[in-house]
Formats: structure tokens, C-alpha cells, sequence
């Protein structure tokens, strides 16, 4: 038998975590494509300075 | 107010993410400044750990990707650094346990976080300044020569071209997880070295994989925090926001710095940190509350001058195309 109260209380305690990883995943994901469209040319740009 | 925390502190908590990214992107360590900082702050000692330690695990998630697409990410020394590293820290911890039975824990914590970082520090630094190689072996490897490769099967071939047994690598990385467990540290600053030093894989190798075993290591201990309520989200999600942009900074200047200047700027950030951490200690031992801020000053003084230094690096690395790495991205 599965305690459904102890197992959302479990979920609650660990849900910092998971918005933790959530955050990063997306953080990662968001400054990849900023830093693929903008690199390059920052990259040039401090190369042709 | 954000959680209860102010919007200034939150703010704070960004830019400070960011020299924590840098720094944890480039040398693959960085969280023994962040929970001594909350403290400072005033915050609990469980949130203080808790929520920085779930920030190095978010950090560790951004820089063990970002590593990966680069390839400095062996996971096969990755693997054996988990374990090895595991089992010291428990053993580190009954150690400390013992210590704090006997009422040493303390003046022994302080003294070998000191003697740790100082002398790792500035090992790095001298091998760093010295332009003579003969300590590294004639494998192209930064291993030292004097380290015993052992011939003995099992042996694993990692990446670089270092073949090492695995009856030498795991006594090794338990070696470096003792004093993370005896400290209470991630021990990335103790990791790193040893990986470049003592196993002889690259520097920028050494970086991703111990970003990859903190990730896992830092993910398992913020549950068992998070169940404790130590993770304070008002605290880690901005730390986490500037982090990412400092951490996507770090890794890619890993490759742009040559070797030696990224090793003597990892040895001097540890000395930075060697002292800070001792003021610090001082002030705790002498209950004088002006040297705590001092050596938390110390640390987050010293991460804006090593993360201008590394980041003006690789801006002039750029600048010289010929000593880009070709892999650089």
C-alpha cells in the first residue's frame, strides 16, 4: 500500500529541488540560444577590434 | 519582499551568481563561498547549507551540460569519482564525528581547510610559474612523475590518452573525498587538483568532471536538505539566474586560457581563499564579528578579482586567434 499523504508530503518536501533542476535545465536552454546568437558576434567583433 | 527577502537582497543574489558562475564555470569550484556568505547574512545555518548547496547543484546541472557540448565531461572517471569520492566522505565524516567527541573538531576543521587551500594553492602556483616541465611525465599528461601509474588490471583509458589502473584511481578519489567529508565541503578545489596532478587528465577535463560529480553528489545532498527545509527558494533561484550567465561565461573561456595561466589563476583564488577562510576562523575562535564579514570580504573580493582577470583572459585570447585551441567554440 502506497501512503498517498506521506507521498505528496515527500513530493512537497523535494519540489525546491525539482523547480531547482527546472530552473537550470531552462536557464540552460535560454542562455545557449543567447549566447550562440550573440557570441559569434561579440567574438568577431572583440577579434576585429 | 520575494519570498520574504527584500528585493535589493534578491538583486544581490544575482550579481553575486554571477562571480559564483564565472568561477565555478572556469575552475569547476566556488561553493565554500557561498553558504559562509548567508551566514554572514544572518540567515540559519540550515538554510544556509541547504540553499547552498541546492545552488551548486544548479550550478553544477548548467556547467556539467555546457562541459559536455565542449567534451570535457569523462564519464568514466566521472563514475569512479562518484563512488571513490563517496565512500571518503562518509569515512570524512565519522572522522569529523570522532574529532567532535573529543572536542577537537574544530581547531582540526579550521587548521586543514587552511593548510588544504594553501597548500594546494600554491602548489598550482609554483607548478604554474615554473617553466620547467620535468614533472610531468612523457605521456603529454599534467600527471606528476612521481605518481605510480600501476600496471595492474583493470585499467581505464581516459580521455587525452591517460591510461591509468583502476586499483590507483579509486584510493584516489576516496583520498579526495576524505577531507570534503571531514570539512563539510564539495571539494572541487581538492578534486580538481588531483585529477590534473595525480590522475593527468587536462585541466579542462579535470573542470567538467567534477562538475559532473558535484552535479550528482550536490543533487542527492539537496534532497535530503530540501526534506529539512533548508532550501530557501527566494535565496537560490536568483543565485541560480546570475549563476547561469556566469557559468555559460567560465566554461567557455576554459578554452581560450591556456593551460598554465588557467592553473595559476585557480592556485591563486585558492590562497585568496585560504586566507580569507583563516580570517574568518580567527573571528569565529575570538568572537570578534568584524574578521567574519572580513573573510567573507575576503572571498567575494577575491571572486571579483579573479573572475575580471579570467574574463579579460579571454578576451584578449580572442584577440590572438593564434592561441585559440581549435576546439574552441
Amino acid at each position: 500500500m502506497i501512503d498517498l499523504a506521506s507521498t505528496i508530503e515527500f513530493l512537497r518536501s523535494v519540489s525546491p529541488v525539482a523547480f531547482v533542476l527546472g530552473e537550470a535545465l531552462v536557464l540552460y536552454g535560454v542562455t545557449g540560444v543567447l549566447f550562440d546568437r550573440t557570441g559569434s558576434t561579440v567574438k568577431d567583433a572583440i577579434k576585429t577590434e | 519582499m520575494v519570498g520574504g527577502v527584500s528585493t535589493l537582497s534578491v538583486v544581490g543574489f544575482g550579481l553575486f551568481g554571477v562571480l559564483v558562475g564565472v568561477i565555478f564555470g572556469y575552475f569547476g569550484m566556488g561553493s565554500f563561498m557561498v553558504t559562509p556568505t548567508l551566514l554572514v547574512f544572518g540567515y540559519d545555518a540550515t538554510v544556509a547549507v541547504g540553499s547552498g548547496l541546492a545552488f551548486v547543484f544548479g550550478t553544477a546541472v548548467i556547467a556539467t551540460l555546457k562541459h559536455r557540448e565542449m567534451g570535457q565531461v569523462d564519464y568514466t572517471l566521472g563514475i569512479v569519482t562518484i563512488v571513490g569520492t563517496t565512500i571518503g566522505i562518509e569515512v570524512g565524516k565519522r572522522g569529523l564525528l570522532y574529532f567532535r567527541s573529543i572536542g577537537l573538531a574544530d581547531g582540526i576543521v579550521t587548521a586543514a581547510y587552511v593548510v588544504l587551500l594553501g597548500g594546494v594553492g600554491a602548489m598550482v602556483v609554483l607548478e604554474a610559474l615554473g617553466e620547467d616541465s620535468s614533472a610531468e611525465d612523457g605521456e603529454g599528461t599534467g600527471r606528476l612523475s612521481w605518481v605510480p601509474t600501476l600496471g595492474v588490471r583493470p585499467c581505464l583509458s581516459l580521455r587525452g590518452g591517460v591510461n591509468i589502473s583502476a586499483w590507483m584511481l579509486v584510493p584516489l578519489t576516496f583520498l579526495t573525498g576524505l577531507p570534503a567529508g571531514l570539512l563539510g565541503i564539495g571539494g572541487g578545489f581538492i578534486r580538481v587538483p588531483a585529477l590534473t596532478y595525480l590522475v593527468g587528465v587536462t585541466m579542462p577535463i579535470a573542470v567538467g568532471t567534477s562538475v559532473f560529480a558535484i552535479m550528482v553528489s550536490g543533487g542527492i545532498g539537496s534532497l535530503s536538505w530540501a526534506q529539512a527545509g533548508g532550501v530557501e527558494l527566494a535565496i537560490v533561484a536568483p543565485l541560480l539566474l546570475g549563476s547561469a550567465f556566469g557559468a555559460r561565461l567560465g566554461s567557455s573561456v576554459t578554452d581560450l586560457v591556456d593551460t598554465e595561466t588557467g592553473r595559476l589563476y585557480f592556485g591563486i583564488m585558492l590562497v585568496f581563499g585560504a586566507v580569507a577562510v583563516a580570517v574568518r576562523q580567527v573571528g569565529i575562535r575570538l568572537d570578534v564579528p568584524e574578521l567574519r564579514v572580513l573573510g567573507v570580504a575576503l572571498i567575494v573580493g577575491s571572486a571579483v578579482v579573479v573572475t575580471g582577470t579570467v574574463l579579460y583572459s579571454g578576451v584578449q585570447a580572442l584577440r590572438r586567434p593564434h592561441d585559440v585551441s581549435p576546439s574552441a567554440d
